[in-house]
């Protein structure tokens, strides 16, 4: 572990000129008027909207795995469910949890345990309940990270205190300031999964981080399983911080296409998780917030804050001094792969690690989210210089996948590996056409996706479609069995004529029983010339006699059948 | 001699084999069908002329019909069944209907829905619930949007609404292009070119 492997691409001396947000402790939450907690189509709400909650409160539960979505941040009410501006690039709304917090310190009876009697599967349990997801950006539920090193060989776990971007410092003032709790739990973690090589990685370019680690595991006594801890320091080099690149940089191995670390024998926790992993554990307190940076010349003190979910931005600026005269802009992510916000209202999320108040000279140098923000602005021509295959960490060709995006050969595009790609915007950044490469990428992969659901959609439509069409051949195969056994009941010598009355209670019965027949006039042998002349005989009887008042005749009878076979000629609706 | 009888002995070898692969490997029904069923969007619709996709898959196989009759599919699905059949793509037949631009997915209001069950015998994909005089509804995940239950309803309840873009469904739009492509054109060959 002593040496580094490096990995492919990647941007040196990438600075995000945005001011100092190491200045300042982190910073105690604020309490807002309202949380707002967004809701996704897989989560189940557990309490009805009016009710009073306590802090730490299990609120949202995901359906499919019944792991917790959501704890209340703070005690107070749950006012409704309504739609609210997402933590998401398309700016559309989902529906919302709206909180309103009471300000008192009413909490959720909370149930502390110690590393040491914990089993994987009890460690799973905690992690799942106390809502516990990927905190480095994205939000991979950490249950499931942790239940897949069951039965596997674990050779290696990362702690990743690797910044995603330039100008992102949560990782690290979190490691200055809770340097104690990581190593232990770092240790304890590693002899639950009886792990041989624990690497804690930073950054070279901050040493105070470094410096707090070391000194904490200096200070476990030697014996202890702490003594396998190793801190690395990796140079600063844009997307290092990007768990495939960080195994392979670390252990010069590559997480296979489509696969997960735990395939090549690694564990990547980012530090905040492995943080809230902790206190989750040791204090049973469930994942209510989150230290998000907060940054960039918009903002009148740059800083890093532990913030509550569900705190809408606006609030969490108004903390940090308020946004300058001169902000134009807020970004949600970091200056390379964050997303231009359009409402000030969107509240932070688990995955929100940062937030920045950018001014209209910043806009232009950011290249993910100063595109989207001049959308309209077109780029020049690419020259194919190659500059985005020799930055690009998933060593793909960016240039190609741009041609095959632009002219929609979909099929080439995924050929040449698309889906490999991890939005890093490495390749725009450097591009001197400014091309906005990545948004080419995100929007292919839309429609590839989009194209993959609609084959599903088409798929279930055509299969539904055969079963109505069986079913329809199936009922009119039935109704012509019905038929059959019909005529061969008529025919038989029990009901030849001189029974009319039989027959047309029998015909009757029938028609009731065949009520759902389509066509079954087809099947009736049509009445001969002289059966009809003598039904026209026997009404023009039946018509004098009514006429005399007299009682029915046989004649009459014989009508009465003739009416019960025309009402169950018509045809009847289905079902 | 011996080259007529090695002949012979090949021929009926071989011969054998094709004949043993032909019982052995026989396709059930037309391959081709379904192929050309496959690139068909599953609407159900009936705007091609035929009661359903595969019947008109059926006819396309059998030369019977021309490709450019799916509105639903539009132009993508024109040139999947070109490139399928190696004939040349078309625009859509204007007879048989105009491309929409949003999917659209049926709404019963259920105010005026008097529970006659025209819709429900219409639907070509079972997507719709509802009993004699009872009220009926549309599961919406399984409707095709083929507009087949709008005409039989006698109150005219039913209505096609287009399908919003949510969260989960909305995707990245293409960055707008660049606006002198001649000037690009000049420098740049095509794909295929670099690629090979």
């Amino acid at each position: 572990m002593s040496q580094l492997h490096g990995f492919r691409g990647g941007l040196t001396g990438l600075v995000f000129d945005g001011g100092d947000s190491t200045g300042l402790p982190i910073q105690p939450p604020i309490l807002p008027e309202r949380l707002y907690l967004p809701m996704s189509e897989h989560d189940e709400l557990l309490i009805e909207p009016g009710a009073e909650i306590v802090a730490g409160q299990p609120l949202v539960v995901d359906k499919r795995s019944g792991a917790v979505t959501w704890h209340a941040p703070a005690a107070g009410e749950l006012v409704e469910v309504a739609d609210h501006p997402a933590p998401h690039f398309s700016g559309l709304s989902l529906p919302t949890l709206i909180i309103e917090p009471d300000g008192s310190d009413r909490r959720a009876e909370q149930s502390p345990r110690q590393w040491s009697e914990l089993t994987l599967e009890g460690l799973v349990e905690i992690a799942s309940s106390a809502g516990l997801s990927g905190l480095g950006g994205a939000g991979f539920p950490t249950w499931v990270k942790l239940s897949g090193t069951d039965g596997r060989r674990l050779t290696t776990l990362i702690i990743n205190g690797v910044e995603c971007e330039p100008g992102i410092t949560c990782d690290d003032m979190l490691i200055r300031e809770q340097a104690a709790a990581i190593v232990t739990a770092a240790a304890a973690l590693a002899e639950l999964l009886k792990v041989e090589q624990v690497s804690l990685a930073l950054e070279d370019d901050c040493p105070q981080a470094v410096e707090a680690l070391k000194t904490e595991i200096a200070e476990m006594q030697p014996g202890r399983p702490g003594s396998q801890l190793a801190v690395v320091t990796v140079p600063s080099r844009y997307p290092s911080g990007s768990e495939k690149q960080l195994i392979e940089n670390l252990i010069g191995k590559q997480v296979p296409q489509g696969g997960l670390p735990i395939d090549i024998g690694v564990l990547c926790l980012n530090v905040g998780t492995l943080f809230a992993l902790h206190q989750a554990v040791t204090q049973g307190a469930p994942l209510v917030s989150r230290v998000v940076t907060i940054t960039g010349k918009g903002v009148a003190q740059p800083q890093n804050r532990e913030v509550l979910f569900g705190t809408p931005i606006d609030e969490l600026l108004k903390a940090c001094g308020g946004a300058t005269a001169d902000a134009t802009q807020l970004v949600m992510g970091g200056p390379m792969m964050g997303f231009a916000l359009r409402s000030a209202e969107v509240p932070i999320v688990k995955i929100s690690n940062c937030v920045l108040a950018l001014v209209e000279s910043q806009k232009a140098v950011l290249p993910l989210a100063g595109q989207q923000i001049n959308h309209q602005a077109t780029h020049q021509p690419c020259i194919r210089c190659g500059d985005c295959a020799s930055v690009c960490p998933a060593g793909l060709l960016p240039q190609q996948l741009y041609w095959f995006a632009k002219s929609g050969e979909h099929d080439k595009a995924e050929h040449h590996h698309l889906f490999d790609c991890i939005e890093c915007g490495a390749c725009a950044y450097v591009c001197p056409s400014k091309i906005p490469l990545v948004q080419y990428y995100r929007a292919t992969k839309g429609e590839i996706r989009a194209e993959r659901g609609q084959q599903v959609g088409a798929d279930i439509a055509r299969g539904r479609m055969e079963a109505r069409d069986a079913r329809l051949i199936r009922r009119e195969e039935q109704a012509q069995q019905r038929r059959q056994a019909k005529r061969a009941r008529r025919d038989s010598p029990a009901n030849r004529p001189g029974n009319d009355q039989d027959s047309a209670q029998v015909d009757k019965q029938h028609a009731h029983e065949g009520g759902n027949d389509k066509q079954p006039v087809a099947a009736r042998p049509a009445p001969s010339a002289e059966v009809m002349a003598a039904v026209n005989r026997a009404k023009q009887l039946q018509l004098e006699l009514e006429l005399d008042g007299d009682a029915p005749s046989s004649a009459s009878k014989r009508q009465e059948t003739e009416q019960a076979n025309v009402a169950s000629d018509k045809p009847r609706s289905e079902d | 001699m011996s080259a007529v009888f090695v002949l012979v002995l090949l021929a009926a070898a071989i011969g054998a084999v094709l004949g043993l692969a032909a019982v052995r490997f026989k396709v059930e029904g037309d391959p081709l069908v379904e192929q050309i069923d496959k690139a068909l969007p599953q609407t159900q619709c009936g705007q091609c002329g035929f009661p359903g996709c595969r019947p008109y898959a059926t006819a396309i196989s059998a030369g019977e019909s021309d490709i450019n009759q799916c509105p639903p599919g539009g132009q993508a699905t024109i040139d999947a069944l070109a490139d399928l059949l190696g004939v040349e793509s078309k625009p859509l037949n204007p007879e048989n209907g105009v491309e929409s631009e949003l999917p659209t997915v049926a709404w019963i209001d259920e105010q005026i829905c008097i529970g006659c069950t025209k819709c429900i015998q219409a639907c070509p994909v079972d997507a719709i619930v509802g009993a004699n005089k009872l009220m009926h509804t549309v599961i919406v995940t399984e409707c095709t949007g083929c507009d087949l239950c709008v005409e039989p309803c006698p109150v005219d309840c039913i209505y096609m609404l287009p399908v919003e873009p949510t969260v989960a469904t909305w995707q990245w739009p293409l960055p707008a292009s660049v606006d002198d492509e001649s000037t690009e054109s000049a420098f740049s060959q095509s794909p295929d070119q670099v690629a090979s």
